[in-house]
Order: structure tokens, then C-alpha cells, then sequence
């Protein structure tokens, strides 16, 4: 696999509420490979969505606290000195994308890779190991989105994450016209970009006016007008401006840069396949029929360009008529964009359609993850196995569909050892209930989270890890 | 005997609901969501509905209950007396009295566990309302004093523990306690959850209370309203395999309401296909999966995504949404969206005015069409388009848009009756059509469809 562009390790997420203490993740791991869809799957409160919110810190903070953890993205960003035109210190490529720690070299800066000092003493900074610690040895710059600053933070959401939540209905403001919505995270996003095109379209205007001789009040405030959004483009969260925006006469100014955003919002509404986008970015959200507010809101998780994008049930509340639009959409956009994708559904029918790979959670841990057709085909780990085994079939007669005996653990009190054990058919006394299992690696990139494969169990028969799937077809 | 007679006849019903309107509240518009359906339920079979939100599947199994009044046609409902159907009534014309006798028979499980029971009830009183509102009897035996379970319930059995006779006895205390612990354990309870209340269960778990409720009346008839789509797959699995094992050991029958396709495969013996308040084609399961006859069906078992990688594909797509069922398309309610329409399939005004409307707008601004329409209005059949400030050359713009389409041969425009010019106005009218019947080609396999007419 690539360097992934999005790195989970441990992460490990607590909410304390009055009932107890929700031990809602216990030790996450993820990669997200560069231009892939992870699909991750699991049953109703087995923290999913909790997993992928804590990354952008969406959840709520308290009660939740992120205990522990990484999540490494990789995201270069434009040069600083030469604006992304390229210059020497970013030999040329306008970008800068090397790992700061480490000067690019991918080895730890405190002990040069060594792993011990002279004296003998192990590192601290890397365990030993000789990595650097801040880019996972890629050499490559990335931010740990969990230790970013709130100003930081804003920055990374929306442009290199972005999120398509699964109500588009409530996900959309009911008293703003989508217009306004989708050229809001324009704004916010690619403000550079926007304040360029403006200066632009200014300064033709004023060649114009000139040509014309309308009048030189009307050059004079176009010449204000540009000597503001010279300003905004070098300080782009600038106080006064943002006064001046409600001071009467004087916000005029901003009809300009509307007029830009407005122009995106179009081009992107027209990029998410709606028909008629004029008429759409004058409407209120409840005009809308549900797929088209599904549409809008894929819309305004695109427009920051984001380099991971993730997509929380986006289809669960559509027909499936609808659906498979809405998938099919996906689809093209992912080829169009070549942003990874992080696919949150409960269906594995969505997800064997649209997934590269799988991730399996259950209880606030990963079960098993895998390729999937390898997931399909060899499904490992016995919750997996009885998932697959309880989908109802539509091209097939089944008998009697497989079922998981018992509930999903309540996370205050979880099952000690592995979280499943309670009702694995599997479980052996001895070591399910104590010890929590690691990711074994069975190769093809399939890591599965269960004792029984591990290399020195004894406990189990070759029968046992047979990657069975009971169903009973007709 | 059984098999033969219909458990329920169903002909032609409808349910209308009114949209009010003006100062006086009166009806101004009528959603048809029900608009004529007619299906017979043999004891014990499955009747699956399937069908896209907004079809009007949920009104057909709330009319069976006469939950919602229908506005048309007759619900025939023959009640199971002591295992033998008896004469069937009519439950849309029956007092009201009568009708809720015999709702101790026709019980129904809602989609959403959570609504559907009362937060402040026990569980306990939850399953035992309804047995108390209908006076149920069991049968305690006169000698050891035990009630007779649930399944062996038939008048005039001896007890089973004892082998003495048996008396009638109205469920109350200690009796109807123990009858809803029976009745917990049998979809998976235990007697500590009597005592507890709804907010305290997970979802599968309050469907199952749901579950216990419906069957505390012993019923016949179920009509089981997409129980599982608000739950989680593995979870789903248990409540279907529990409903398939409740029907097989008190002979119960089902219709099952679903949006799921491969829910409905499971479930099921025969499958209804529901469009805009018609059934559009019905069949047993088999026949309809391997065979869909209706665009719709077809449509529709190739959009749904398959639980397997290997037969991945481009998702096939479904164009446009369902339409509003306030005024549902003429003749074949489907045509706006199939794609094998045929020029006889009910084409109308309105569909005109959204392809010429689309292609006005995409024609480039200097091409003769872009100001060929002032404005169109599509009444039933017709389409009146005011044409644009040059009357000839509008015209002509018209007359070449239509006769393009012609060549081509897109059904919309061979659909066309005649054109003709009223002062300012260019009048386009439509060929008049009837609604495809559902009609049987093949023996239980009924579709409404001109394409098999």
C-alpha cells in the first residue's frame, strides 16, 4: 500500500456521563490510502461515527474526552514565500512537503535514527525504534489533527477533511437559501482563490470604466473596492473587514465577491449532476426533494477540494431508487476528484458495491480489515462471519438467515478482554476474556483482530478458522 | 379446506386523503395513495408489499385495520373461528363496534419500536392492556388450578399436566402475569424485563415487546409494517428468523411491508410490487426475482445494491423521482420515468412542458428556439404554449423541435394528436390513453404493463 494520507493509531475516546464512564473507542487503528474508499461498517453505537468525528473534534467535548491517540495527515501546504508559484525554498513545486522534524529524512531528530545515544540510553522521542516520530518515517509533512489548535483546526476542516453527514435534510440551514450555503464554504475555504478572481474581474472593471469615461466617482470605488480585497487576500480574517461588511453603503463592496461565490456554487451544484442549478441556489432546503438535498450537500463537502473525505450513512435515509443515484454520483466524483474517501454505512450491500477496502468495527474497536472481495470471500473474524451470514439476499432464496446471539455490550461496562467474546461461539475462557486481541496480519493486506489467529494459539483447530459464512440457500 | 378460501379479499380500494385549503377548510386537492387496489391473502401466507416511501404501501396495511377510513372499494375479511374461516365481512361498512371485536384478530407491529409504545407503561402492562381490553379467557385447569399454555390452546382440552378438564377463565393477577411471561419468553425476554420501561430496552429488543404485544390476542392476521428498518442487520436477522418461527407455530398470516427488496425475498410467498398508489405487478417470489415483467420491477432489482463484490457493477439508475401523488401521472403512472415507454403509455401536457422547458434551457441563446416560448401551461392533455414576440418564426422553432423528435422516434412526440394555433396561443395535444390494467400472463403472475397487453 501507498503512504496513506490519513494515519489512525490508538485512538481511544472516553465520554463521561452521568451513567458511568462510555468507553466509546478503545484503540482505533486506520490507514486511508491515497485515492481509496475505505468502507467502515458496524452495527449502531459501535463508533463509527464517533471515530471520524473525534478526528475533526466534531464530537462534544465534554463529555467526550480523546484519551489518547494519533491521526496523522499528510498535507502539504502552498509555499509561504512564493504563494505556490514556486520558488527556491520550495524547489519549484510551489509546495511545501516536507516533514519539519525530520528535514524530510524520515528518521528521528533526537537520536538520528539510531534508536539509543551514545551513552547507551534508549531514545525517549521514538521508543527506540529510530523513526521520526512526526511523520511516521515518510519523510513527508503531516499534522496530527488530534494536537492541532482550534485556529488550526478550522483551517484543516472543510479543505483537507470535509464531511457529508447522513440527514441532509438537518444538515442544511432551514432559513438560508442553498446558494448561500454553498458559496458560504467557498468563502471560508478558498477565500485566496476567491479574492483573486475578484481582484481580477476589479481591475477589468476599471480598465472599462476608463475606456468608457462613466464617470470617475465610479473608478474611484472600484479602486476602493480593490484596495480592500487586496487587503483581505493578505489578511484574510481581518477585524475591520469584517466590520465593514455590516457598516450600510460601505459593504457594497462584498457584492463582488458574492458574485464569484455565486458563480462556484453554480459550477458546483452543476458538478453534483443537479438539473436546473439556478433555479436550485434560490431555493430553501425544504423545497427540495431528499436526494437533492443529499446532492447539495456532497456540493458543500466538495467545494474545499478536501484530500480525505468522509461520508457518514450519506444514503441510509434515501429509497433505494435514490440511492443508487446518490452512489453512482460518488463514483464519478471519487474518479473526477481523487480524494480518499472514509464511507461510513451499517449495509454491507453498499459497501461491497462501492468500497476498495473494509474496516469492520465493533464495540468501539476494529474487528477485522481487509480488501473487499477478500472480505466477502474470507471473512475471519467470527463477528464478521455472522454479519455476513445475516444480510438478506436479493438474488438469492435463503432459508434462514444466520443470526448473533445476544445484544451489543452496553460501553460503560464493556466485556473485558475482546470486546465480542460474550458471544462468540469461538471463545475460549482462558484468554477471550482477558486479553484484548492485536490486528493479526493473515497477509493480502487482511489484518483480523482475534485470538484465534493468532500464530502460537493452540486452543483452536484449523476447522475453526475456516472462513465460514453459514447461510442456508435453498 | 384451508388454502382455498381467502383469509382477505381486497378489491379496488382506495384511500384519499383530502389537502384543505381557502378560508373554509375545504378539500382543494386530493392525495391519491391508495388509488385501486385489489389482492386476496390466503391463510397462512406472506403477502409482501414492497415500493419506494411515498407508493402508499403503509395505507394499505393501516386501511386493512381500518386505521385510516378507506374512501372506496371493500376490504372482505373472513375471521378464523376455532381454526375455520367463517363468512366474510365487510370491515370498511361494519359498525364500529363490530369492527373492534374483531381487531382481536388483525393486530399490526409499526416500523418504529419506540413510538409505538407507551414510555410510561411496564412492559408488563404494556402486553397486558390488550388482553384486558378484550376480556381475554384462558383455560385453568378445575383440578391443579395451571393455565394451559399458549400453543395448545384449543376448547375442551384436557389439562396437560394433570389430564383433568378445563375452564374458561378471564386473564387477571397472577394468570395474566404469567401468561405475559409466556409469552416474553417465547420471543426472547426474560420475566426481569416485566418491570422495566420501554427507554430502558435497545431497539431490537422493544420491537420484540412490540411483538409480544401483537400476539398477546392471539391473532390470525398480522400486518407487519417494515419492522426491521430501523434496526441494525444482525439484529434484523433475529426479528425476521423470530416472525418466521411465531408463523409457523400459531399458523399466523402476514403482510409484510417492506422498501427492501431482499427483505421481502426473505420473508415472503408472494410479492406485490407498489407504484403511486397501484399495484403494478404481483407474483410469488421465485417468479418475480428470476422473471420482473414490469420496467419498474426491473428497474428496481437492478438498483439495489447486491451483498457481494464479485458482482459488482456500474449501479444501474433509476432517472427522476417518484412524482407527486396529489396528481399522479395519466395512464400508465410510470411512463415519465421508463425507459421503454411507448407512444400509447399516457403522455400529457406537463411532460412536454419539462422537456421543452429542459431544452430551452440548454439551447445556446442566438438559436431560434430560446425565444420561442412566453410561457407554457399544461392542462391535462393539452399543452398551451403563448409564444414568443416573433410569431413565425416561434412557430417554426416549435414545429421543427416536434418534428425532430418525431424523427428520432421518442415516444413523447409520436404521442401527439395534433397541433394548432389558437390567436397567440399554439396549442400541442395528446393521444388519450386508460390506465394498464393488472392483468394475469402468466399463471400468479400478474403485471400492468401495455408492454404485455
Amino acid at each position: 500500500m501507498a503512504d496513506p494520507v490519513l494515519r489512525v493509531s490508538g485512538l481511544k475516546v472516553n465520554f463521561y456521563t452521568y451513567d458511568g464512564v462510555v468507553k466509546a473507542l478503545d484503540g482505533v487503528s486506520l490507514d486511508v490510502a491515497p485515492h481509496e474508499t475505505l468502507g467502515l461498517v458496524g452495527e449502531t453505537g459501535c463508533g463509527k461515527s464517533v471515530t471520524v468525528n473525534s478526528l475533526v473534534k466534531l464530537i462534544p467535548i465534554p463529555p467526550g474526552r480523546i484519551e489518547s491517540g494519533r491521526a496523522l495527515l499528510h498535507w502539504p501546504v502552498p509555499c509561504p514565500h512564493c504563494r505556490g508559484k514556486g520558488c527556491g525554498t520550495c524547489g519549484g513545486s510551489g509546495k511545501l512537503d516536507t516533514c519539519e522534524a525530520c528535514n524530510g529524512r524520515g528518521t528521528c531528530s533526537a537520536c538520528r535514527g539510531h534508536g539509543r545515544f551514545r551513552d547507551g540510553k534508549s531514545c525517549a522521542r521514538c521508543a527506540g525504534v529510530g523513526k521520526c516520530y512526526a511523520c511516521d518515517a515518510t519523510g513527508k509533512r503531516h499534522v496530527d489533527l488530534l494536537a492541532l489548535s482550534p485556529r488550526e483546526l478550522r483551517e484543516v476542516r472543510g479543505s483537507a477533511m470535509s464531511m457529508i453527514f447522513q440527514e441532509a435534510m438537518s444538515a442544511l440551514n432551514p432559513v438560508l437559501k442553498i446558494g448561500e450555503q454553498v458559496g458560504e464554504s467557498f468563502y471560508y475555504h478558498q477565500r485566496e482563490a476567491l479574492c483573486r478572481a475578484t481582484i481580477a474581474r476589479l481591475e477589468k472593471e476599471i480598465e472599462r470604466a476608463r475606456g468608457a469615461a462613466t464617470g470617475a466617482v465610479r473608478i474611484v470605488s472600484l479602486r476602493l473596492y480593490l484596495t480592500l480585497y487586496r487587503w483581505m487576500l493578505n489578511k484574510t480574517e481581518s477585524r475591520l473587514l469584517q466590520f465593514l461588511r455590516k457598516v450600510p453603503v460601505v459593504r457594497r463592496y462584498h457584492r463582488w465577491i458574492e458574485k464569484e461565490m455565486e458563480q462556484r456554487s453554480l459550477e458546483a451544484l452543476r458538478k453534483v449532476r443537479i438539473p436546473a442549478p439556478e433555479e436550485v441556489l434560490k431555493a430553501y432546503p425544504h423545497e427540495l426533494s431528499g436526494g437533492m438535498t443529499q446532492r447539495v450537500v456532497i456540493a458543500i463537502a466538495l467545494a474545499g477540494n478536501p484530500k480525505v473525505l468522509v461520508a457518514d450513512e450519506p444514503t441510509t435515509a434515501l429509497d433505494v431508487t435514490i440511492q443508487s443515484q446518490i452512489l453512482r454520483l460518488m463514483q464519478d466524483l471519487k474518479a473526477e476528484l481523487g480524494a480518499a474517501i472514509i464511507f461510513i454505512t451499517h449495509d454491507l450491500a453498499v459497501i461491497a458495491q462501492i468500497a476498495d477496502r473494509v474496516a469492520v468495527m465493533y464495540a468501539g474497536t476494529i474487528a477485522e480489515t481487509a480488501p473487499v472481495r477478500e472480505i466477502f470471500k474470507r471473512p475471519l473474524h467470527p463477528y464478521t462471519r455472522g454479519l455476513i451470514g445475516a444480510i438478506p439476499r436479493p438474488h438469492q432464496d435463503l432459508v434462514r438467515l444466520s443470526e448473533i446471539p445476544g445484544n451489543v455490550p452496553n460501553l460503560v461496562n464493556p466485556p473485558g478482554g475482546c470486546r465480542f467474546h460474550p458471544r462468540c461461539k469461538f471463545a475460549k475462557a482462558e484468554v477471550c476474556a482477558s486479553e484484548k486481541p492485536l490486528l493479526f496480519d493473515v497477509g493480502n493486506g487482511h489484518l483480523v483482530a482475534c485470538h484465534m489467529y493468532d500464530q502460537n494459539a493452540p486452543l483452536w483447530t484449523d476447522e475453526d478458522r475456516q472462513p465460514r459464512v453459514e447461510v442456508v440457500a435453498r | 379446506m384451508m388454502g382455498e378460501e381467502p383469509m382477505f379479499r381486497v378489491e379496488d380500494l382506495k384511500v384519499h386523503f383530502p389537502i384543505l385549503g381557502g378560508i373554509l377548510k375545504r378539500p382543494i386537492a386530493w392525495v391519491h395513495a391508495v388509488d385501486g387496489v385489489s389482492f386476496t391473502i390466503r391463510p397462512g401466507e406472506t403477502l409482501g408489499i414492497v415500493g419506494e416511501s411515498g407508493c402508499g404501501k403503509t395505507t394499505v396495511g393501516r386501511a386493512l385495520l381500518q386505521l385510516v377510513k378507506s374512501t372506496g372499494g371493500s376490504i372482505w375479511f373472513a375471521p378464523p373461528a376455532d381454526g375455520t374461516p367463517s363468512a366474510p365481512v365487510n370491515l370498511s361498512k361494519i359498525p364500529r363496534r363490530k369492527l373492534r371485536r374483531l381487531r382481536r384478530s388483525i393486530q399490526i407491529i409499526f416500523q418504529d419500536p419506540t413510538s409505538s409504545l407507551d414510555p410510561r407503561q411496564l412492559v408488563k402492562a404494556i402486553v397486558a392492556e390488550p388482553m384486558r381490553i378484550h376480556g381475554l379467557t384462558g383455560l385453568r385447569c378445575t383440578k391443579c388450578g395451571s393455565v394451559v399454555p399458549i400453543h395448545l390452546e384449543r376448547p375442551g382440552i384436557a389439562c396437560p399436566r394433570c389430564g383433568a378438564t378445563t375452564e374458561a377463565v378471564p386473564f387477571k393477577g397472577a394468570q395474566l402475569e404469567a401468561r405475559v411471561i409466556e409469552l416474553l419468553d417465547r420471543v426472547g425476554l426474560n420475566p426481569e424485563h416485566l418491570f422495566r420501561y420501554p427507554h430502558e430496552f435497545s431497539g431490537g429488543q422493544k420491537q420484540r415487546i412490540a411483538i409480544t404485544r401483537a400476539l398477546s390476542l392471539r391473532p390470525a392476521f398480522l400486518v407487519l409494517d417494515e419492522p426491521t428498518s430501523s434496526l441494525d442487520v444482525s439484529v434484523q436477522a433475529q426479528i425476521l428468523n423470530l416472525l418466521k418461527d411465531l408463523q409457523r407455530e400459531y399458523r399466523l398470516t402476514y403482510l409484510f411491508i417492506s422498501h427492501n427488496l431482499a427483505v421481502v425475498r426473505y420473508m415472503a410467498n408472494r410479492i406485490a410490487v407498489m407504484y403511486l398508489g397501484k399495484f403494478i405487478e404481483v407474483a410469488g417470489k421465485g417468479e418475480l426475482f428470476d422473471d420482473p415483467l414490469h420496467p419498474y420491477t426491473r428497474g428496481l432489482l437492478e438498483t439495489i445494491p447486491v451483498p457481494d463484490p464479485e458482482r459488482r457493477r456500474e449501479l444501474a439508475l433509476m432517472k427522476g423521482e417518484v412524482p407527486s401523488p396529489v396528481s399522479p401521472p395519466f395512464g400508465c403512472r410510470f411512463h415519465p420515468r421508463c425507459p421503454v415507454a411507448m407512444p400509447h403509455c399516457g403522455w400529457e401536457g406537463r411532460d412536454l412542458q419539462k422537456v421543452l422547458e429542459d431544452a430551452i434551457h440548454e439551447a445556446s441563446p442566438d438559436s431560434p428556439l430560446s425565444g420561442a416560448v412566453a410561457e407554457m401551461q399544461a392542462d391535462g392533455r393539452t399543452l398551451r404554449i403563448r409564444i414568443g414576440p416573433d410569431p413565425e418564426r416561434s412557430r417554426a422553432a416549435l414545429d421543427a423541435f416536434l418534428a425532430e423528435g418525431r424523427a428520432v422516434g421518442t415516444p413523447i412526440y409520436q404521442a401527439i394528436e395534433e397541433t394548432s394555433q389558437q390567436g397567440d396561443e399554439f396549442v400541442i395535444s395528446f393521444r388519450e390513453t386508460r390506465e394498464p390494467e393488472l392483468k394475469e400472463v402468466k399463471p400468479g403472475h400478474a403485471v400492468a404493463c401495455y408492454l404485455y397487453e
